[in-house]
This record gives structure tokens, sequence and C-alpha cells, in this order.
């Protein structure tokens, strides 16, 4: 075998090195992005888990209400329950320090006279907590870590200016803590704060974020948090600090999940390449078998010196793509980071890569077991072969003619599974409808081969009429190797399928939810605390709502809460507004119930509105309750209405206002809305917003409902840039793909284009010959893609979006995206075909004539 | 029509090898001139020098009053494509074309009217007694039957020179009789200068004048009485 190796597939493999080439770098595309994305997502977690359980100490247990928060007066009741040593109130921040690109700074509202009960903090010798009287008499103290302070300079009685509830406000660092323990979370970038202090500064009015919880050793933890439960009834949780990092790990896990489809898109396309470059080779070393088998080697040798060519293709790929993983980990951490931050608002510390082996060892061993799969087909073939067929002329069209038929069998089979999850499946679970897309796919790549010839066919007259005999000659050279021709227009069909589903799901969300915000948000004015809509440090006083009712001009102002409550396994949105006073400005689209129900009804608080997407996830209808768990015991409501709504795909519940604020105990404002007075100045209004509440805060955001829009539609494009890398990987699929199937056919050709450059063809017209080849491939993969994509849109607007996150969106085709890609695939496709161009151009004539 | 003087092809390698050596003759037009030798003689060499197909390292070639030596390669194509015919071995006949396809695609590539291309391909496919067949694939013709196809592709541009590599070389005795017999007639009608390179002693008794090659070297020139 070693000599076989060294005799036979060394010197191929190096005579075909651009080829080789390609096929490594198709490993490591897949290999490489597989590693990237996983190392940012597990380094991302594992960020999240550190800083979690750092900050957690010695506590076991967190006493919390959802995103509602912890009332003060439940201290004591926390603090009496038999079993629990000690109790810490905290309130959490994440605020942004004064200064061009700095980084997010973690402020923990801590009572420093008790907090050490949990947490140990080590003031080294500038022990200001000698006085901590002092240290709580002026509201503007705040430690740092030492860390953080030498990065930005700073050392005791220095002032920082961070970005609060209220605005900017200078803080004076009145302590320095060690870099130990709970000092080491969130990067370091940790700042202490009077528990007080920051209940005002982030607007949390009478609520803790959460209660520290340290049990007597004698006390089980299951058995601690089981007498919390029942001491604080229902609407509190009480668990390990460990439960809320998971939950957050949740959350990146199942972004990361998306963007590994992107990883497995590559990877599927490794395999593309590796299978077509084998395919290649089993034909064009027809005879160097036949020789072998000849000469005595063994079928099984042949299978194996295939194999094992895989394996070292796949293990050189794999090496290349680790590099080009760990590059790229980087950026994908930044990228993850950024959008898990808009969309969930979960703030990183740090986005530095943490390099998982096993992530690692995974991700190589993908790449080798693909490149070993792909090899293994091609490598039956080879063996299979007789030595006199092998050695005779048209032997292998008899092998690939057999194989159509296999393969026809097949696609029929996997076509009529796929219809048969499409219609069951595929409406039950989301991996049901990943199961139907995943079948639709595969049975596509069976049954579109057949398909190709006749496009070609078609597409070669119009070659011929535009561009005269080359346009026919590159028709017929892919007409004249379908198995090569077919690799690579398949692999560009999964690929522009896959790009054009998700920018379809993509479209046709952006269209249902801009044509739903364009009816919701219309009130006149927005105010805010954050211009991050998901950011949890900042809370609107409610007295600012009163304040800007008393404006003249204004008719009247809706003070907007959001949270997100455990319902049903999920974390649907609650939204809250004062709904007498909405639902006059605002017609909310009905999918079931009674209007006038809904407008009387739910503004009573005698029932809840429920988003379409909620009742399909949560299996509830008009009539039926839900009851949700509040910090002052279950409460039950009737679905009053089932309305139109894309705030939340883990579905929204519309409540009154009134019944939150008595209910989950919470005042708190995320966003005013404000109506004015028909003919009302509206500048002048804005102005006096901004006035009225100037000596309150300097933290104010006021948008024009179009400005709030365009806001969230700016948000909406950050989560959808996913669509771009999948469309960068398709087009790198294009370019490899393209590349190595030309670099092949020019190899193959080599006599043809002897023969045509014999007959006076002069170099345009053979460089022109190649690029049409290459639009000719392009054209056909497009044309397969496009139709597969145009399905499985409707699949996904669908069922898939359905199972995942019940919302069913109307058809829409991404005109912009594909219309788009287009003109980009033609670029991308003459690029592919400089280099094998340039090849066919080095043919000399004479020596070409020669080949045999 | 043809003119070569001290025309010298050499290969660098691991050792450099002279496949022809200063070989020096002149061709009138009109002539048929068979070229033989054994294996290795330079044959091939010379003829891909006389077709543009290949430069010479030293020397000069001048093929209907063109200097050929220096050359670039849009030239080279060029002047094949305006001046010379090749006709080979094994057809080399593009295997998706039909015969008709096949002849008329010197024409195509040169963008020549659609009416002008079908009535020049016809007719020499006419001439070499394939009109019938016209339609037909490579695949489904007899190896007399391409090669003739051959012989119509490399007529069809009219050119000066036609170069012939063992044009029966790849026929049984009777076809390839057919052929020579048939480039005879072209060369008569014609007037098409012929140099074809050939093993068979049959085959170059057909043409007027041999030339002789041995070890790259020109070793005689000699009328039809040389042959044999």
């Amino acid at each position: 075998m070693g000599f076989l190796l060294l005799g036979v597939t060394w010197p191929y493999f190096r005579k075909h090195w651009v080829i080789t080439l390609l096929t490594l770098a198709g490993v490591a595309l897949g290999v490489g992005v597989y590693i990237a994305i996983e190392l940012s997502s597990a380094s991302l977690r594992l960020s999240l888990r550190r800083t979690v359980d750092k900050i957690a100490g010695r506590a076991q247990l967190e006493v919390a209400s959802g995103e509602a928060g912890v009332p003060e007066e439940v201290l004591d009741r926390v603090r009496a329950v038999p079993g629990v040593v000690a109790a810490q109130p905290v309130v959490e921040a994440v605020v942004r320090p004064e200064g061009p690109a700095e980084q997010s700074l973690m402020v923990l509202g801590v009572d420093f006279l008790g907090d050490r009960s949990i947490r140990d903090w080590d003031f080294g010798g500038e022990e200001v907590l000698d006085d901590p009287l002092v240290f709580l008499a002026q509201p503007d103290s705040i430690c740092l870590t030492q860390e953080f302070a030498a990065r930005h300079a700073l050392k005791l009685d220095d002032t920082l200016r961070l970005e609060t509830g209220h605005g900017w406000k200078t803080f004076t660092v009145r302590g320095l803590i060690r870099p130990e323990g709970p000092a080491t979370a969130f990067g370091g970038n940790l700042a202490l704060m009077d528990l007080y202090a920051a209940q005002y500064v982030f607007g949390r009015g009478r609520l803790f974020d959460r209660v520290d919880v340290v049990l007597d050793p004698e006390v089980p933890v299951a058995e601690g948090a089981s007498r919390l439960a029942t001491a604080l009834g229902a609407g509190y949780t009480a668990e390990p600090p460990s439960r809320r990092g998971a939950e957050m790990e949740v959350l990146i896990q199942n972004f990361g999940r998306t963007l590994t489809l992107g990883s497995w898109q590559a990877m599927f396309i490794a395999v593309f390449l590796i299978f077509n470059v084998f395919a290649v080779a089993a034909t064009r070393r027809r005879r160097e078998i036949g020789i072998l088998r000849s000469l005595g080697v063994s079928r099984g040798t042949i299978l194996r010196l295939f194999l094992v060519e895989g394996a070292v293709v796949g293990s050189a790929g794999a090496a290349l793509g680790i590099g080009a993983g760990l590059l790229l980990a980087r950026a994908t951490t930044r990228f993850i980071a950024g959008l898990t931050e808009v969309a969930y608002g979960l703030t990183h510390s740090e986005t530095s890569v943490i390099v998982d082996s096993r992530v690692i060892a995974v991700g190589a061993g993908l790449g080798v077991a693909s490149a070993i799969a792909a090899a293994f087909f091609p490598a039956l073939a080879a063996a299979r072969l007789q030595p006199v067929e092998a050695l005779a002329k048209g032997g292998f069209q008899r092998v690939a003619a057999r194989s159509a038929k296999g393969r026809w069998i097949a696609g029929l089979v996997v076509g009529l599974l796929a219809a048969l999850a499409v219609v069951t499946v595929s409406r039950r679970s989301f991996e049901g409808a990943v199961l139907g897309m995943l079948l639709v796919n595969v049975a596509a790549l069976l049954l579109a081969p057949p398909l190709i010839g006749p496009l070609v066919r078609l597409l070669r007259p119009v070659l011929e009429r535009a561009f005269g005999a080359e346009g026919r000659i590159a028709a017929d050279s892919l007409l004249q190797a379908p198995r090569r021709t077919s690799a690579t227009v398949l692999a560009l069909m999964v690929s522009l399928g896959f790009v054009l589903t998700l920018a379809g799901l993509t479209h046709a969300f952006r269209v249902s939810y801009t044509t739903w915000m364009n009816g919701v948000i219309n009130a006149d004015f927005y105010v805010t605390a954050s211009d991050r809509f998901f950011a949890k440090a900042y809370r609107l006083p409610p007295e600012f709502a009163e304040i800007l009712a008393g404006i003249p001009g204004v008719r009247w102002v809706e003070e907007f809460r959001g949270i997100h409550v455990g319902y049903g396994g999920k974390r649907p949105l609650l939204a809250t507004l004062p709904l007498a006073k909405t639902y006059r400005r605002l017609s909310m689209p009905i999918v079931r119930g009674d209007r006038r129900e809904l407008t009387e009804r739910v503004p009573r608080g005698e029932g809840i509105a429920v988003s379409d997407n909620f009742a399909r996830l949560y299996r509830k209808d008009v009539g039926d309750t839900v009851t949700l768990e509040t910090p002052t015991g279950p409460l039950a409501l009737p679905v009053v209405a089932v309305v139109l709504d894309y705030s939340s795909d883990q579905g929204t519940i519309w409540m009154d206002r009134s019944v939150y604020v008595a209910r989950w105990k919470d005042a708190g404002v995320d966003t005013i809305d404000i109506l004015t007075e028909p003919g009302a100045d509206r500048g002048a209004i804005a102005a006096e917003i901004r006035s009225r509440l100037a000596e309150k805060t300097n933290r104010l955001f006021v948008m024009t409902a179009a400005e709030m829009r365009g806001n969230i539609r700016n948000l909406l494009d950050q989560f959808f840039a996913l669509s771009y890398i999948q469309l960068v990987i398709a087009l790198f699929v294009a370019v490899l793909g393209i590349t190595n199937t030309l670099v092949i056919s020019v190899a193959e050709r080599r006599r043809e284009l002897g023969i045509l450059k014999a007959l006076g063809t002069i170099r345009r017209q053979v460089f022109a010959l190649i690029v049409l080849e290459a639009v000719g491939i392009a054209l056909v993969g497009s044309v397969v893609g496009y139709a597969l994509g145009s399905y499985l849109i409707a699949y996904a607007t669908d069922s898939i979006s359905e199972t995942n996150t019940g919302w069913t969106l109307p058809y829409s085709f991404p005109w912009g995206i594909a219309l788009g890609l287009a003109p980009m695939l033609l670029v991308v496709t003459v690029l592919a075909a400089l280099y094998p161009a340039k090849v066919a151009l080095s043919v000399s004539p004479a020596e070409a004539l020669e080949f045999e | 029509m043809i003119a070569a003087r001290s025309a010298t092809k050499t290969y660098e390698g691991k050792r450099r090898v002279t496949a022809l050596d200063g070989v020096t003759f002149d061709v009138a037009a009109g002539e048929m001139v068979a070229v033989m030798g054994p294996s290795g003689s330079g044959k091939s060499t010379l003829l891909h020098l006389l077709g543009g197909l290949d430069q010479a390292t030293s020397g000069s070639i001048r093929v209907d009053g063109v200097e050929l030596t220096g050359l670039d390669d849009d030239a080279l194509t060029r002047v094949r494509r305006d001046k010379i015919g090749f006709i080979f071995q094994f057809f080399n006949l593009l295997p998706t074309l039909s015969a008709f396809d096949n002849v008329a695609l010197p024409m195509r590539l040169q963008r020549r009217p659609a009416a002008e291309v079908r009535a020049t391909a016809g007719r020499f496919l006419e001439l070499v007694g394939l009109a019938p067949r016209a339609e037909h694939l490579p695949d489904e013709l007899s190896g007399g039957e391409c090669q003739r196809v051959a012989i119509a592709r490399a007529l069809v541009m009219a050119p000066r020179v036609l170069l012939a590599d063992e044009p029966t070389g790849n026929l049984d005795t009777k076809t390839g009789g057919e052929i020579l017999d048939l480039l005879a007639r072209i060369n008569a009608e014609l007037g098409s200068t012929l140099v074809m390179v050939t093993h068979d002693a049959g085959a170059a008794a057909a043409c007027g004048r041999i030339l002789r090659l041995m070890d790259g070297k020109l070793v005689s020139d000699g009328r039809k009485t040389a042959a044999v």
C-alpha cells in the first residue's frame, strides 16, 4: 500500500496540484467554518458561565422573579426561611464607561455591610470599608477592580463617568479590589456600588434584581430551594446560579445552531468537491487501475488505496481548516457576541476565543470522515472495474449508466419519503420540519442530474447564437462529461437553494414585520432610556410619564413595560400597556376573537390577548386559560383574542399595565409612548419633553414613530446579517466548485483544445470557451438552485417557521437577493474560470495532439 | 510555398535533445511531398514546425511567404487558420459535432456568414463523398469516413498548404488506399501543396517527392524513384 501511495497516488496528485489544492480548500472551508462557529459559541458560553459562577461566590441559590425584580420586602421573608444562613440582594447592570472604544463594565449594587457573607472582596491595602459609612454616605462612590483601574489609569479618588438610567453620571473611585474570586468575573471589568445607589441610578425603584442565598451546610440545596419556593409562593424562583448561566447559554447555543447550519453547508459542499475529484480520478486513472489489476492487485487493495487517499486529503484539509478556523473564530465570536446582545440583551465581557481541543478534534474528525465518505463511491466504482473493462475504451460509460438507474430509483424512494414527511411530521415539530427539508434536498440531489443534460441542451442554441462556435463547444463540453458537470451543478443547487430559502424566510418575515410594525408603532413620540431595546440596565422611573402627560399639546401617554416570563418551558414576552388608551390609537389585527371583547375586557384586566405564534406554540386559543406565575401568586386569565403580532419569536402576551403593576409589583417603564393633539406643534413638544426631563436625567432618547421603526429595522438588519454569511459561503462554493470542474475539464480536454488551436482558434476564443463553460455551469446550477430554493421558501415560511416560532409567513420570493446574486455569481464565475483559462491557453497544440 | 532553412528544434530537459537538426529544403506550390523516417527521426517535429504548432529553436521556416519563427501565439494561430489545413492519424474530430458541424467548425470560429458556411461545408463534404452522412456523429462513422470528414475540414478554409500526419496510419489497407487517392485528387484538382508524414511506403509512393529523415537530419530528398 505504501508503495502504491508513493508510486501511483502521489505523482497523480502532484501532477494535478491545483485540483488537489482546491479540494483541500473545500475540506478546509468546511472544517474551518465548523470550528470557528463552535469555538465562538463555546467560548461565549464559557465566558458567561465563568462570570455567573464567580459573581455567585458562595451563593447556592438565587431568588428571582424573572426580569420583573424582587420587591424589597421579600428579602426579610427569604431570610426568615429555615436553613438560610445568609441572603444578600443584588442589582446588576452592564454599562458603558465614558471614552472611545471602551469595554462594557459590570456594576454590582451590593450591601457592603453584608455582602462578604456571600462574596470575598479583597480591598488589599486600601481598606475603604474600614469606614463603610463614609463610603455609603457618598452616593457617587464606586469600587473598581485593580485590573480595570490599571487599564484605565485610574487611582483612588479619581473620577469615572458612567452611563446610567439618569444619563452620564460622575463617580469617584473610593476603593480598589484585588483581582481575586468574584473580582475576576466579567474579564475583571467589574465595579461595586452601594445597593440603594444602584437601585436609583439604574431605575430599579424598590426592586432588587435577585437575592443570593447561602444555606446551612446541613440543608441540601434541593431542600433549601423547596423551602424557599414554599415560603415565597409562585412567582419566585429559587435556583442554583448555574441555572441562570445555563439559560443564557441556551440562548447562545440556539443562536449558534442557526450559524452551525452554515458550517454544515460548507462541509456538505466539501463532500461534493471531494466526490467530484475522486470520481474524475477514478475515470482518469482507469487504465492505471486496469494495469494494477492485471498485475494481480486485488479489488480490496484498490478500494483501500482510494479510501486512504481520501483520508490523506481529508487530514491535510482538516489541518488547514483548523488553522483557518482558529483565525476565523475571532471574527465569528465578535459577530455572535454582537448579535446575542442585540437579540437577547446578553452582554459579554470579552470576546476572546477559548480553544477547546474537543471542538477541534470533532471538526477535524468530521473533515476526515467526510473525505473518506465522499471518496467511498468513486473508490467502489474503481475497485469494481474488471481489468479488461478498465483497459478498454468506453468501459466507464457502462458503469455510469448502471449507477444512473440506481440513482433514479433511490431518488424516487427518497422523493416519496420527502413528500410523506412534508404532509405528516413537518408540521408537528421543528425536528420533523428539518427532517422534511433534508429529505427534499436529498431527493433533489438524486433526481436533478437527469435534468442537467436537457437544461444544457436548451442552453446550447442560446450560447451558440450569442457566442458562435465557442458557445456550442462549451455547451458540448458540459454534455460530454455529465458526472463532472453535475457534481458542481448540484453543489451550486444546494448552496443557492439554501441561500434563497434563508433569504426568502428573512424577506417574508421582514415584509410581515414591517406591515405589522407600521400599524402598531404609530404613537407620535417614544421616550426611552436606552438606545438598545433589550438593554436591561436602564429603566425609566414611572413619574416621568406623569411629567410628560402634563406637557401642553400631549393628549395622553402610555407606559410600556415588557418582560420575558417563564411559560411552557419557553420565555414568551409579557407586553404591558394601559390598553384602554392604546386600543384608541391602534387597530391590532385580530386573527381570532371579537374586537369588542378585546377592547373592553382586556383593558379591564379580565383577560389577555395573545399573539398568533403564542397560540400555536402553546396550543392556546380564545376561551382557554393561561396561568402565569407572579410575585403575588399564580395569575390565571382567559385568552380573549388572538392577535397578529411579531414582537417575540417565543410568543407574546398582551396584558393591561394595571394588572402587571399590581401582580408583579413593578412600576418600571421601558418606553413612554406619547400621543399629541391634532395640529399640535410636534417640534415644540419634542423640545419640551427634553426640557422637562433635563433636570431629572440626561439619558433620554426621544424618537418619532418613523425613527423608532427605523431603529427596529436596523436591529433586524443586524440580526439578518446571518443570511449574508451564507451568501458568502455560497459564492465560495461557486468559486471552488467551478474552478475545480474547469481545471479537470481542461486537463481532460487537452487534446480537444490542441485540435481547436490547430484549426485556428485564437487565444481570445479559447478564453471565451472556458469562461462560457463556467457560465453554463453557473446558469444550469442557478436554474436548479432557484427552482429548489423557490420550493423550499414555501416550505420554510410554512412548516419551518411555524414549528420554530409559531408564525406562518406569506410566501415571499427574495427578488432583491435573487437578482443581486445573479451578477455576483457571474463575476465569481468569470473569476473562477481565470486560472483554468490560463491553463487552457498554455496548452501547446503540438504536445496536446501527441496526447493519447 | 514552403522554405525551411537550417531549421533546428531542441528540447531542454534533464538532457538536451535535438529533435530536428539544421534541416533545409523547399517545397514548391502544388507539390505532394512525403516525409519518411524511423520513429524518433523528427518527422512529426518537422510537421509541427511547418504547421506553426511549434516554433523552431533556430533557423527559419517560411510558409507562403510568412516567416513563422518568432511569431507570437496569436499570429501563428492566424497562419494556421488562413494558410494551413491539418489531417491527423487519429482524425481528431470533435465527438459531439456531426460530420457537417466538424467540417463547418473552422469557418464558424471565424464568424463566416451562415449561408457561406452551409454552402462551403456542404461542397467539401460532397467532394469527399460524405454528403449523405452529413448529420452523423463521428462515433457513427467508420475510420475511413472519419478521415474523409477530417480532410474536408482541412480543406474548408481553402488553405495553401495541407499537412497530413500518418493519414492512413489508423486505417486498413483498402480504406487507406482510398484516402490516398482522395488526397492525390485534391492535390491535382485544387492545386493544394501537400506534405504528408508517413511510415507507409505505399502511401509515400503516392507522392511525387520523398524527404527522408534520420536522427533529426534530412538524409535524402528524392523524386518518386527514391520511394520504397
